[in-house]
């Protein structure tokens, strides 16, 4: 039999990078997330079946921030871990930069998790470089580029620390430059800042929303907060139902760059309120797509 | 737009992990010889203490021997006590040897997979049984000579080993191994980077207690069955009421105890740096 042998998963390296894939979040299709018919389900230790989500499908196009929101244990994390390749769908696909996913593709999708998830016994620098490690890249290469990182999240002077030396919402910046090292396509991000007091929570968000303009990767963002998730997206998903599967989807138009002064206006909060109602009818499913019309109002309201 | 551009790499300054780890790879040493140093205060202060006690005669001679005949006890006997020590070193050095080696290994093996989880409850049970009572049949298997004592250190010093060693793996954080599987590892990268810095402490702390129970198990060995040895050493002296050989033998005792915990010591500090 001449079938290809099996492969690490790992060997999926450096073929992307050998066809100049890694780091082009900018080009056409290559963070494109396309999820069709997604049904996950488990057995528990008393072997009953729980279905977590059914038939989910949505497309999220190449360089948009997507935020997910639905109730706890709505099976958001679920949802994020299977786009990451982690866990295996009972049926339906996912396809990312026109690959399908079946296990992890670390130089195309990252994820940042909801603890930090930090190595204690790593400094900050070698916690950033972990990805480019485990890749094969070269030590001063990787420190090189972990370096570049860290300064971009604002942590060029803390590489020598230790995590624990450390504060919430810096912990979560490391996180996130981990998360952004090897220059992903997609971003998943599993309630990233759900540890952090609330005004550390929001001042993360507009950072994050910097650092997104400038490198452009499609994110897929997590969360049960409702401010946040319109906050930072262009799009806006709601997991209803149980099993769940996407309700509403909501296009947030407001303009960018968006600053914190944006959750004061009326059209923020009308927003937010329209999506706290489609939550609060969990049990109804409301399918079909919902796009917020008011685009001229909300471009004053940025202004 | 590449995660470079904003770098002014020239005047970066941060030292490099691999400075870092020359500037440190003198430390382990120093902090070994300060932690010497803190023992033998501790040594003197116990002596000071002694010799009072001794001097003022509270306690009979024969029951409390002051110093100064422990030590001119030693200086007849010390070519004596000298070889006795270096058979129940030997002893308790293989003893130990196989308590750590194979119980880290054992352990760690079975942290990692769950299916072998329900060996950790047999083990438990197990460590539950005074292992003392089958030391006569250990006599009756390997006789009077080194090995009933080896397998009996062994035997009290393994299980210890591997329970602590796999409740350090099933202590980490699940979300470590989520972590590097989002990274396509393959289980050996899993296990050098992430399992084992992860159990380290745990199995350290394993190797403390489970290195004295295999000592302590070494020279019970010898009191209860054995022609040589320190444990032998002590058992006769009490026997024939040799209150000054009797100390001696303790001392080397508590002596062997303070070594191997300096040794457990030496190892974290080390380790500790190398993954720093």
């Amino acid at each position: 039999m001449t079938q290809a042998t099996n492969s690490l998963p790992t060997s999926a390296l450096p073929q992307s990078g050998a066809s100049g894939k890694s780091g082009s979040g900018l080009q056409g299709s290559d963070g494109s997330v396309e999820v069709s018919g997604l049904t996950v389900s488990y057995t528990d230790s008393k072997k009953r079946k729980h279905t977590v989500l059914e038939d989910v499908s949505f497309s999220v196009p190449s360089g948009t921030f997507a935020t997910v929101i639905g109730p706890s244990g709505s099976g958001k994390s679920t949802l994020l871990k299977i786009l990451g390749g982690l866990y295996g769908a009972e049926s339906g696909q996912v396809f990312i930069g026109g690959r399908q996913i079946t296990q992890p593709n670390p130089d195309l999708v990252t994820i940042v998790f909801q603890d930090s998830c930090l190595l204690p016994w790593r400094t900050v620098l070698r916690n950033v470089a972990l990805p480019l490690e485990t890749a094969g890249v070269g030590r001063q290469e990787r420190e090189d580029r972990a370096k570049a990182v860290l300064e971009l999240v604002g942590l060029g002077d803390c590489m020598s620390r230790f995590p624990r030396e450390l504060s919430g919402g810096m912990k979560q910046r490391v996180a996130i430059a981990r998360g952004l090292v090897v220059e992903p396509s997609v971003l998943l991000m599993d309630e990233p800042f759900a540890a952090l007091d609330e005004q550390t929570r929001y001042e993360m968000g507009e950072e994050l929303l910097r650092l997104w303009d400038r490198l452009k990767s499609t994110v897929i963002f997590v969360t049960h907060n409702l401010s946040e998730a319109v906050f930072l997206a262009d799009k806006v998903m709601v997991l209803e139902g149980r099993p769940a599967s996407v309700g509403q989807t909501v296009d947030v138009v407001f303009s960018r760059p968006r600053d914190l002064g944006l959750m004061v206006t009326p059209e923020f909060h009308m927003l937010r309120d329209q999506l706290y109602t489609s939550l609060k009818r969990d049990r109804i499913r409301s399918s079909g797509t919902y796009s917020w019309s008011h685009q001229g109002n909300s471009e004053e309201g940025t202004q | 737009m590449s995660l470079k551009e904003p770098v002014h790499r020239a005047e970066d300054k941060e030292p490099s992990s691999s400075q870092d780890l020359e500037r440190h790879t003198g430390a382990p040493w120093r902090s070994l010889s300060r932690a010497i140093a803190k023992k033998a205060i501790i040594a003197l202060v116990f002596l000071a203490i002694w010799w009072v006690i001794t001097g003022t005669r509270i306690l009979p001679a024969f029951a409390v021997p002051g110093p100064l005949a422990v030590a001119n006890a030693t200086k007849s006997s010390l070519h004596e006590i000298f070889s006795q020590s270096l058979v129940t070193v030997e002893r308790v050095v293989i003893a130990v040897a196989v308590i750590w080696f194979i119980g880290a290994l054992c352990g760690i093996l079975v942290g990692m997979n769950p299916r072998l989880w329900p060996l950790l409850g047999l083990g438990r049970a197990l460590y539950a049984v005074p292992i003392v009572v089958v030391y006569p049949l250990l006599g009756v298997w390997f006789g009077v000579g080194a090995t009933s004592k080896i397998v009996f250190g062994i035997i009290s010093g393994i299980l210890p080993m591997s329970l602590m060693s796999a409740a350090a793996v099933r202590s980490i954080d699940e979300n470590v191994f989520l972590l590097f599987a989002s990274l396509g590892v393959s289980r050996t990268t899993m296990f050098r980077r992430a399992v084992l810095p992860a159990a380290l402490p745990g199995v350290i702390s394993a190797m403390r207690l489970s290195g004295s129970l295999g000592l302590v198990s070494v020279v019970v060995g010898e009191m209860l069955l054995s022609g040589n040895g320190i444990g032998y050493w002590i058992a006769n002296a009490g026997a024939q009421f040799e209150g000054p050989s009797l100390y001696e033998g303790i001392i080397v005792v508590l002596i062997f105890a303070v070594l191997m915990n300096s040794f457990v010591g030496f190892l974290e500090r080390r380790i500790a740096v190398a993954y720093g």
